[in-house]
């Protein structure tokens, strides 16, 4: 509109300075202004007028191109109180609640109500482990603004339980490990088919990363693969491939690990002397830590049972070396009777935790139950943080029990939190749980009676 | 539980955060949501009340009252409501809290609030008509004043658009707000408040024309002012209001336009300005087909008017303020509102056209409720809008987070109730699978 353009230009350069031809105003206005003398206020009057006819007059937008339609998602919400959980859940920001909250959720036929799908995004945004769960509670709605808000892209990704080799070629990183977790447990073969083709094009930090996810799946097979990744350029991938290696029974690589560790260890009256194994460079414990990490923990019955090897005098290196060597092999080897031996040595050692992912549950509980009498409290206590996860139900109800009996103290409140959190469900009904607490109970047992119950109604509101 | 204790039907949770005075206190509410945290809790046709286990030895005690409502609570905080309060009636709307008769303490402070409303009513008749020559003298003082702010305020303006305000955005509209610092003192709240709103567009991308606008109808303003006794009553009460003269509450329940429907709660935006908190609570009558505007204001951490919950229908009598075009109300008699699942609206050329009428009779009006039917969000020049099937569209305000309302539509058509201003369209309230929510 000219006549408006020309009242804002006059106005900054003020009507003293440039002059306002009124001729330039619609007829209707005109009159308005002419009533007045000074210039400044006709151009006052004329812009009032302007103004709310430009506000008034304002039209709609034309033309609007529709978005797509998210495919109809048929599942039911979740219930109303579980509803007011997750509005209680996102304003508390527990994450570790939220995660678990999301991953029940997403094990039911329902969905969440799609105002709270943004919030919910912008956490996963921030916290990885909460976009699985996410994709599935989500579902189509979730994929539909994943295609429409790019930092929540996560939510869009295609359907790839399909197994459509491009995600493979072309997907994202994270995409592309959903989809070789998948096929390894699908089709292994074409797994490991699709993962050698690209292994040597793929960089180092993705070549370990794709070994963690062979992990939980290595087989006799994969011998050869993970030999030829020893030799890898990179640390991080030599370390995995040793790693997983250690995990097959009767391997090549296990059995010349041994061979180079016989002549290196001699027992004699209940000693064990040991030799540092000599290299063109590096320090010998480190090289004496892989050979024995690596060889099969039956080089060492040779020598006496576990229990008893694992409390031998050692010398030529530090005892603590060898033992943490051991522990290594053990976890490895998944080998119960060794990590029993090596637990029941030295109880408050920092190997007991992961050693005791190594037992099976009933023994887990069990070691538990022993430690408890053996260690102090502040011992035991700091060795909840590290249990390694999930915990079974009788590990759960063994931590409850020791816990149900301790008197206040900083480390005994820390443990709480975790217990309180990582007890599986079918413990969330421990008498803690469901026991009226006293007056006098202090804040921790309060905290850990709640969360126990908080949890526990999250499953029932779902269930 | 004795067969004739009568409770009042739960708040959806929604309408309890609704309470809360700020997020903190809505967070801290809902983590006391837990029926371990509370005992002798109960509930009755007028109240909730319960102890709630603080970090002391001795438990809160916590009531509250539903009718207004009313809360008491006997922790040390300052927020009203308190997150014991909160707690307390969200677990309430949750469904864990029984029925059961109230117990002395509560009957009591019931019973000392409604001895305290019936004396403070008494006092008010009592004192009315004394003081009105005194208070006649006032309005003749506060009149004289604001006549001077006026008077001041277009010497300024002129003086302005002679020198030409090129160069304002250098100290970033400094000078604006020093005379709105003046139009304070004059006591003409409503000129400072422009001054301010102009001072705030000073920087932006298209900033003389927005500054031109909003002076020019300043000056509107400062020169309807000088004619008062010229114009149509309804337009002259229109301009005191924009000035900053308020009418009073009972001259409104007096003699204001009584209007009598199942008014629609269609949404409420809070603000804060100067540290006062305002809710601007919006209401269409099904039968009128008439909008309305009710205000509340609170210092924050104070609870603003949450009678009005935003998604419910209320069988109301209102009293408008006048005007040229009365928006503003007040609720003289109301009964209790009931969940509105759906709501039916109109279309954008209807809004903008009830738009237009408005404006024709208010030039100062700043925002315009709109409820519409059938419109989907979508993207227009980078922007969002809300668009209907034939592709005419609103664009939102540019600082609307639009993904909520998104995620409700996933490309489907819902009905979205809203405030329309020449910034854009602020949804507020949204119908989906019939349930209100707010945005």
């Amino acid at each position: 509109m000219k006549a408006w353009e020309d009242l804002v230009g006059t106005a900054l350069l003020g009507t003293r300075r440039r002059t306002l031809d009124l001729a330039h105003l619609p007829p209707a206005v005109r009159p308005l202004a002419e009533d007045r003398a000074d210039p400044a206020e006709q151009l006052l009057a004329a812009a009032a007028v302007l103004t709310t006819f430009r506000r008034a007059g304002r039209q709609a937008l034309h033309d609007v191109r529709p978005l797509p339609v998210a495919t109809e998602d048929e599942r039911a919400f979740v219930p109303p109180l579980a509803r007011e959980r997750l509005a209680r859940l996102l304003a508390a920001s527990h994450p570790d609640l939220l995660l678990e909250w999301l991953g029940i959720v997403a094990g039911t036929r329902y969905r969440v109500p799609p105002e709270t799908l943004p919030l919910l995004a912008e956490a996963a945004r921030t916290k990885a482990a909460l976009r699985g769960p996410l994709v599935a509670v989500a579902g189509p709605v979730g994929a539909w603004l994943g295609q429409r808000n790019p930092d929540w892209s996560f939510l869009g990704a295609p359907a790839e339980s399909g197994g459509s080799p491009d995600i493979w070629q072309y997907g994202s990183l994270a995409q592309r490990r959903r989809w070789l977790a998948a096929k390894l447990a699908e089709a292994p073969d074409e797994a490991r088919e699709a993962l050698t083709t690209s292994w040597k094009s793929e960089p180092a930090d993705v070549r370990s990363d794709f070994l963690s996810v062979l992990a939980p799946h290595v087989r006799p097979e994969d011998e050869a693969f993970l030999e030829a990744a020893l030799t890898d350029r990179a640390a991080a991938v030599r370390e995995r491939a040793a790693e997983l290696l250690g995990r097959l029974p009767g391997t090549r690589y296990g059995e010349s690990m041994a061979e180079r560790l016989r002549p290196l260890v001699r027992s004699r009256n209940r000693v064990l002397e040991i030799v540092l194994p000599q290299g063109e460079r590096g320090d010998g414990t480190v090289r004496l830590r892989t050979l024995v990490a690596a060889a099969p923990l039956a080089f060492w019955t040779e020598f006496g049972p576990p229990a008893e090897v694992v409390r031998m005098t050692v010398e030529g290196c530090p005892a603590a070396v060898l033992r943490d060597s051991w522990a290594t092999a053990a976890v490895r080897q998944g080998d119960e009777t060794w990590a029993k031996a090596l637990i029941g040595a030295d109880p408050g050692g920092r190997t007991t935790p992961p050693l005791l992912g190594v037992l099976s549950p009933a023994s887990q509980a069990a070691t538990i139950g022993h430690l408890v009498s053996r260690l102090p409290v502040e011992s035991f206590a700091r060795l909840v943080h590290e249990l390694p996860r999930p915990w079974t139900k009788e590990l759960g109800t063994a931590l409850l029990d020791w816990i149900a009996r301790q008197d206040d103290h900083r480390l005994v409140s820390h443990a709480a939190v975790v217990i309180a959190r990582a007890v599986p469900p079918q413990c969330l009904r421990h008498p803690l749980a469901t026991t009226r607490l006293t007056m006098d109970a202090g804040p921790w047992r309060r905290a850990l009676t709640e969360t126990l119950n908080f949890r526990r109604e999250m499953y029932e509101e779902l269930a | 539980m004795g067969g004739q204790v009568v409770t009042a039907v739960p708040w959806t949770a929604e309408r309890v955060a609704g309470l809360a005075p700020d997020p903190a206190s809505e967070k801290a509410g809902r983590a006391l949501a837990a029926p371990a945290k509370w005992s002798g809790a109960g509930a009755s046709e007028d109240a909730v009340w319960g102890f709630c286990q603080g970090s002391g030895k001795k438990p809160y005690q916590t009531c509250v009252e539903l009718a207004e409502p009313a809360f008491r609570c006997s922790c040390p905080s300052r927020k009203f409501p308190c997150k014991h309060a909160l707690g307390l009636l969200m677990l309430w709307a949750a469904g864990k809290i029984d029925a059961g008769p109230a117990p002395e303490w509560v009957h009591t402070w019931l019973a000392e609030r409604a001895d305290r409303a019936r004396r403070a009513e008494k006092r008010a008749e009592a004192t009315g008509p004394k003081d009105e020559e005194a208070a006649a003298r006032r309005a003749g003082e506060r009149a004289a004043r604001v006549e001077g702010g006026v008077a001041e305020l277009k010497v300024w303006l002129t003086d302005r658009i002679g020198a030409g305000f090129a160069g304002f955005d250098r100290n970033g509209g400094e000078e604006l707000r020093t005379v709105a610092a003046r139009m304070v003192d004059a006591q003409a709240s409503g000129l400072a408040g422009g001054l301010r709103r102009a001072a705030g567009t000073v920087g932006r991308r298209d900033w003389p024309e927005a500054l031109l606008s909003e002076l020019s109808l300043l000056y509107l303003l400062a020169d309807a002012a000088g004619r008062l006794d010229e114009l149509p009553p309804p337009l002259a009460e229109t301009v005191r209001t924009r000035l900053g003269f308020s009418v009073e509450t009972a001259r409104v329940m007096e003699t204001g336009e009584r209007v009598s429907d199942d008014w629609l709660i269609t949404g409420a935006a809070d603000e804060e300005n100067d540290r006062l908190l305002t809710r601007r609570t919006w209401l269409r009558g099904r039968g009128t087909g008439r909008d309305a505007l009710v205000l509340s204001f609170a210092p924050p951490g104070r609870p603003l008017d949450a009678s009005l919950p935003p998604g419910h229908l209320l069988t109301a009598e209102l009293a408008f303020y006048p005007g040229a075009a009365p928006l503003r109300a007040l609720v003289v008699e109301r009964g209790i509102p009931l969940a509105a699942p759906s709501a039916e609206g109109g279309s954008i050329p209807e809004a903008l056209a009830a738009y237009a009428e408005a404006m024709a009779a208010d030039p100062w009006l700043e925002r315009w409720p709109i409820l519409l039917s059938a419109v989907t969000p979508a993207e227009h020049a980078g922007g969002w809008c809300l668009s209907e099937k034939d592709g005419t569209a609103l664009p939102l305000v540019p600082y609307a987070f639009p993904w909520p309302l998104l995620a409700m539509s996933a490309g489907r058509p819902l009905t979205v109730a809203g405030e329309w201003s020449p910034a854009g369209f602020r949804p507020l309230t949204c119908w989906h699978e019939n349930r209100a929510v707010r945005l």
